[in-house]
């Protein structure tokens, strides 16, 4: 199963403008790599559909979200809360990819961290999307295992 | 009506519960609990009138928590807000007795009409 990154697009959108009333803006980044600490979260999706979503955000680009999901000013909003929020959004991007697949998968609890490096890819990257939530800069990252089409 | 919800993300909490004063339902007694687990016993000592669950939560799960419940016999209305969105997961929450299966993302309008139901 392709898919494809105006269908991660639509996704992504969904979640910010629909649920956050936060704005998307779409662009294309090239291959330049983030500087500075992120918030980075992970999730897996397993079964018919095989794949990594990874959301990385700027302390600054995770700051708003969280403020924004608990809907206070960043004064009241601890570490853990921004890990939190940043990743509930993996969470519900990962689980609208996986709803894409008519396959049977799993996905798993969300995992975040915070780094100050581009970690170097050990597995294919199948599409990234550079977006501005809020006019602030996110990157998301699908990368594409494999598809067990016995299980569909 | 006093209301369950059941998260691990204590900000899907928060949104869930800001989401739901806004429905018809309007302002109500809100109980939280972080997991399956938790919301048992929330459910024993709350008796809430409908129980709003996560599907992917550490410890015990959404449908974990949903069978064990309906095991013990109670009847509160039951509704999912997950990511989860295949029809096999809407197939499983609904014979376990759930009332209704939210796709996150979701609005005022997709929750209202979800809960409104189970209001009657």
């Amino acid at each position: 199963m392709n898919i494809d990154i105006d269908t991660i697009n639509q996704i992504i959108a969904s979640v910010f403008e629909e649920m956050l009333t936060m704005s998307t803006e779409f662009f294309d980044a090239g291959d330049a790599a983030s500087d500075g600490e992120r918030v980075v979260a992970s999730i897996r999706i397993s079964g018919g559909l095989e794949g990594i979503v990874v959301v990385e955000a700027p302390t600054e680009t995770a700051q708003q979200i969280a403020e924004t999901m608990f809907a206070t000013d960043g004064s009241r909003i601890s570490d853990e809360e921004v890990c939190d929020a940043v990743g509930e959004i993996v969470n519900m991007i990962g689980g609208n990819i996986k709803g894409l697949s008519d396959g049977v998968s799993q996905l798993s609890l969300p995992c975040v961290s915070r780094e100050t490096v581009t970690p170097t890819a050990e597995i294919p990257l199948t599409s990234m999307a550079d977006v501005l939530v809020s006019g602030l800069p996110l990157k998301v990252y699908w990368h594409h295992l494999a598809e067990d089409t016995a299980a569909v | 009506m006093k209301v369950l919800i059941v998260d691990d993300s204590k900000a899907m909490r928060m949104i869930v519960k800001r989401t739901l004063a806004q429905t018809d339902l309007g302002r109500c007694d809100v109980v939280e609990a972080e997991n399956g687990a938790d919301g048992l016993a929330k459910v024993q000592a709350e008796k809430p009138g409908m129980v709003l669950c996560d599907w992917n939560m550490p410890e015990m799960n959404g449908i974990e928590f949903l069978m064990k419940l309906r095991a013990t016999g109670s009847q509160v209305k039951f509704g999912f807000i997950t990511s989860e969105s295949g029809q096999q997961v809407r197939d499983q929450a609904m014979d376990a007795g759930a009332q209704f299966i939210i796709t996150k993302p979701f609005n005022v309008e997709s929750l209202n009409a979800a809960i409104l139901p189970c209001l009657a």
